[in-house]
């Protein structure tokens, strides 16, 4: 959800909240209203119509007339009473209204008045708007505001997620576009908006940071390398001396054999974990048009020029070009082919097919003892062959993770299956 | 011939002095750049081993130095980085040959041979050991003036062999040569076997004397 959703959310919560408490509210204030007003009205009629009362007391017939008069007002009402009060009597009554056949709320108010010495009771009522009309109205009302405010919001959340928030979203499309190798420094347009601007400069100075600690780190795999390489060379060139021996034995031969396998395999180690750093830091991002099959031709030639085995059954397509690492694509091709060379029972079986951007590589071989959940990880070994580093395919594995690549592996039939879908 | 061999490391440099001295080779050491510096400005060699990384200076500097004081002699890229870019720097700038360290002793002599050999004989060379004659630009093996016909790979094991006279070559030193820079080597060696098989059967086939002996288990020597 985006965060503006969240805003809106929370606003239109409040206003439904509003209206709710508002209907009501408003009803209640409304009618309170109008019956002071009416209250007020009926009180002044009342002394008007006493005052005109009080101008016709010497008619003699007032008594009738006042009789009369009871007869034919509609909203008035003259009793003679037997004792009175001061008091005026104001209340809500529902009446049963002849006109409209039905019962209406009025207002009625009962006072007492004296002509002549005699009590009369005087009831004067005024219709009151009803309250269902009153509630309907109120509500209406009320749901048009939430409408026209629900559909102000949503507009004004469009427009305002396009232009206030546009500044965000770039700093974010660049984010994402960011890699820390390219060694560039994180650039932005000034957005005049506080917040934002102090998010752009603090992602650059987190990123210079990152650079500078992925600068060093570079530095250190490079030192660590040229630290080892060169004590591996010395050692490698004392023993190239050493074999020149004449005298040597044939027991001392076989111990400077030794030395020199280890400090093969010890070459090899460190050259697997370099390219598996190099690998995992992504020094190798550079892209280009790279034509797989073409690379896969010549690794294949290589080996069986090198392993001098009758061709293995190659079913390769057209060239088929890709958009990714040259070099990283030769060492994958070079270690999955390398890896059924080493390990097929028969050279002449192996089969090799590159088709619909989908490698296979199949040899014959055993089943693996340890399961192949595990053949992707680091330093694991299936043979007891100690020269193997333990590294191919776990570096096979991280260039596939990191270019995108889909790698499976299966056992069928008595083969191993290698697939790569590029 | 005279070699100059710019490595920081005293050990190494004396290493490679001792095994290239052992051929026709004449070898001079500089463990710094300035030392470097002075040398190739005041003598001429046939051929330069240039590590990138010295105490006081960038190898790389050197190859400009050498480039404006329009010295003719090869120069081969010493380097522990093993770095892309280095090596296509150094290329650009006018290096011959890349070598990653750690490296063989007798890959190392092949290269330099093969350097000298393109640099004095303009790519045209001929290699020879008594009736053997190895034509590198056109890949042709003649024994007693006949043409043997060869594999690839067992072309690249001969020159190897005869780069190193001599010399023991170990297994896992023609394993690495013949494997390429890509290409990691097999755990296993026993293609060398087969190759040097093949190899030693097609010249006494054609009437070559086995110059190829085996040395234990350790490696092939290429001697009279």
């Amino acid at each position: 959800m985006r965060l503006l959703n969240v805003n809106l959310r929370s606003f239109l919560y409040y206003s439904l909240l509003l209206v709710l408490i508002g209907v009501p509210l408003f009803f209640i204030t409304i009618r309170e209203i109008l019956e002071q007003e009416i209250d007020k009205t009926l009180h002044l009629q009342r002394e008007e119509f006493i005052n005109h009362l009080r101008n016709y007391e010497y008619l003699e017939d007032l008594e009738v007339d006042l009789h009369v008069f009871d007869e034919l007002a509609y909203d008035l009402s003259i009793q003679p009473a037997s004792s009175g009060s001061k008091d005026e009597l104001y209340e809500t009554v529902s009446l049963y209204d002849s006109l409209d056949r039905e019962a209406k709320p009025y207002r009625v108010a009962t006072s007492y008045f004296i002509v002549k010495g005699k009590w009369y009771k005087l009831i004067m009522r005024m219709s009151l708007v009803e309250n269902e009309d009153l509630v309907l109205v109120i509500g209406l009302v009320q749901t048009l505001l939430v409408l026209f405010l629900l559909g102000g919001f949503l507009l004004i959340n469009r427009s305002l997620s396009k232009k206030i928030w546009q500044p965000f979203y770039k700093t974010l499309t660049k984010l994402k576009a960011y890699e820390l190798n390219k060694s560039e420094s994180f650039q932005y347009e000034e957005t005049r908006i506080d917040e934002f601007d102090d998010l752009n400069a603090a992602i650059r100075s987190l990123t210079n940071k990152n650079m500078e600690v992925f600068q060093q780190q570079k530095e250190f795999i490079e030192n660590a390398s040229h630290e080892l390489q060169t004590p591996l060379a010395i050692l490698q060139s004392k023993l190239d001396l050493l074999m020149q021996d004449e005298a040597l034995t044939e027991e001392q031969a076989a111990l400077v054999k030794d030395m020199t396998n280890t400090n093969q395999r010890l070459s090899k180690l460190n050259k697997s974990l370099l390219l598996l750093s190099k690998i995992e830091n992504q020094q190798f991002i550079d892209k280009e048009d790279v034509d797989v099959t073409q690379i896969l031709r010549d690794t294949i030639l290589n080996y069986q020029e090198l392993t001098a085995t009758t061709t293995p059954n190659i079913l390769t397509t057209s060239p088929f070009i890709l958009q990714g690492n040259k070099v990283l694509l030769e060492i994958l091709i070079n270690n999955l082919v390398r890896n059924a060379f080493q390990h097929t029972t028969h050279h002449d079986q192996i089969k090799i097919k590159l088709q619909d951007g989908t490698l296979t590589i199949e040899n014959p071989g055993e089943p693996f003892k340890q399961g192949s959940e595990k053949i992707f990880e680091r330093f694991h070994k299936e043979s007891t062959n100690r020269s193997s580093t333990g590294l191919g395919l776990a570096i096979v594995k991280k260039i596939c993770d990191l270019s995108g690549y889909n790698l499976t592996y299966a056992y069928q039939s008595g083969a191993h299956y290698f697939i790569v879908k590029f | 011939m005279k070699v100059l061999i710019v490595e920081d490391e005293i050990e190494l440099a004396q290493s490679m002095a001792k095994f290239l001295g052992s051929e026709s080779f004449i070898c001079e050491q500089a463990h710094y750049y300035d030392t470097a510096l002075d040398k190739i400005t005041i003598h001429d060699y046939d051929c330069i081993l240039l590590d990138i990384s010295l105490p006081d200076g960038n190898g790389l500097l050197l190859l400009e130095k050498l480039k404006a004081l329009k010295k003719n002699n090869g120069v081969i890229i010493v380097s522990a980085k093993n770095s892309i870019d280095d090596k296509i720097n150094g290329l650009n700038l006018g290096a011959d040959d890349y070598l990653a360290k750690p490296f063989h002793m007798a890959e190392l002599a092949a290269r330099v041979q093969a350097v000298v050999r393109r640099r004095l004989f303009n790519g045209r060379d001929i290699l020879e050991f008594n009736e053997i004659k190895i034509d590198t630009a056109a890949i042709t093996v003649m024994i007693s003036e006949k043409v043997v016909p060869l594999t690839r790979k067992e072309y690249e094991l001969l020159i190897f062999l005869m780069s190193n006279k001599n010399k023991v070559i170990s297994k896992n030193a023609i394993a690495e040569h013949l494997t390429g820079d890509i290409a990691e080597v097999m755990d296993n060696f026993d293609f060398i076997y087969a190759h040097i098989k093949n190899l030693k059967k097609k010249l006494a086939d054609a009437g070559c004397p086995d110059y190829i002996k085996t040395i234990y288990g350790l490696g092939y020597k290429f001697t009279e």
